[in-house]
């Protein structure tokens, strides 16, 4: 059942221009961490607020990861256009602008742990870090 | 010589600050301070994130104007680079936000 929902999700990361396949792994294994922080967050918020805050910091970190590669990528890989290129610049400082507004109220108005939003937005770097470490021992092996 | 000038100009920067610290009272003078370092510390991650971040794009570009088969790899090495470089930048937000709300 993981492996199809991978697979699915895989297949809608490629619909959506992402062509990388290292990329589209962080991203699909990242989707499906948040997906489940996020059920565990939902199914808890009754006794404690950590997990949901955790689930929300896993969440925003995986959207930002998704719009800078898809952003990279609609950049490099594909075809100049003028009109291209304002979408993607507002798109690029509306996220931009979306994140921070997001840890503002979080973190100012809503005074959430901040320990568990910092844990959720870690779990990027982290997700990046095992990609990168996995994606060598295959090229080492595959060299051997 | 130069050690020492950096060594004498640190130590009077510092000095500096802290006797406008000690000069303050009450708590006030203590949340503009807290508001002056959070925009401070969010400057200098800022400026620090988007040199960094230049510099990947920059080499990123060259390599691909030089090596444009290599342009899938050089690709992912971007994404990702950028992509650390851009959570310091979030993380830098966060910790001036909880500066913000002591």
């Amino acid at each position: 059942m993981l492996r199809d929902l991978g697979e699915r999700i895989e297949k809608h990361l490629y619909a959506k221009g992402f062509r990388l396949p290292e990329i589209r792994s962080i991203l699909r294994v990242q989707i499906l961490f948040s997906m489940a922080s996020a059920l565990v967050g939902i199914l808890t918020v009754w006794c404690t607020l950590w997990p949901i805050c955790f689930a929300v910091g896993v969440i925003l970190a995986t959207y930002s990861f998704f719009s800078l590669a898809r952003f990279i990528q609609q950049v490099i890989l594909r075809t100049y256009s003028r009109q291209m290129l304002w979408g993607l610049l507002f798109r690029f400082y509306g996220r931009l602008m979306l994140t921070g507004l997001i840890l503002f109220g979080l973190i100012i108005e809503l005074r959430v742990p901040s320990s568990a939003l910092v844990a959720g937005l870690a779990t990027c770097m982290a997700t990046m870090l095992v990609g990168i470490l996995s994606h060598r021992a295959e090229r080492k092996i595959k060299e051997a | 010589m130069r050690k020492f000038m950096m060594i004498a100009l640190n130590t009077v920067a510092i000095l500096s600050v802290a006797a406008m610290a000690f000069a303050s009272e009450g708590a006030a003078a203590y949340g503009d301070l807290v508001y002056f370092g959070a925009a401070i510390g969010m400057a200098i991650a800022a400026a620090g994130c988007g040199i960094g971040q230049g510099l990947g794009l920059k080499a990123a570009c060259e390599g691909t104007a030089r090596n444009p088969e290599a342009s899938n790899k050089i690709t992912v090495s971007l994404i990702l680079g950028l992509a650390f470089v851009e959570s310091l930048a979030i993380y830098a937000l966060v910790v001036n936000l909880m500066l913000l709300t002591k």
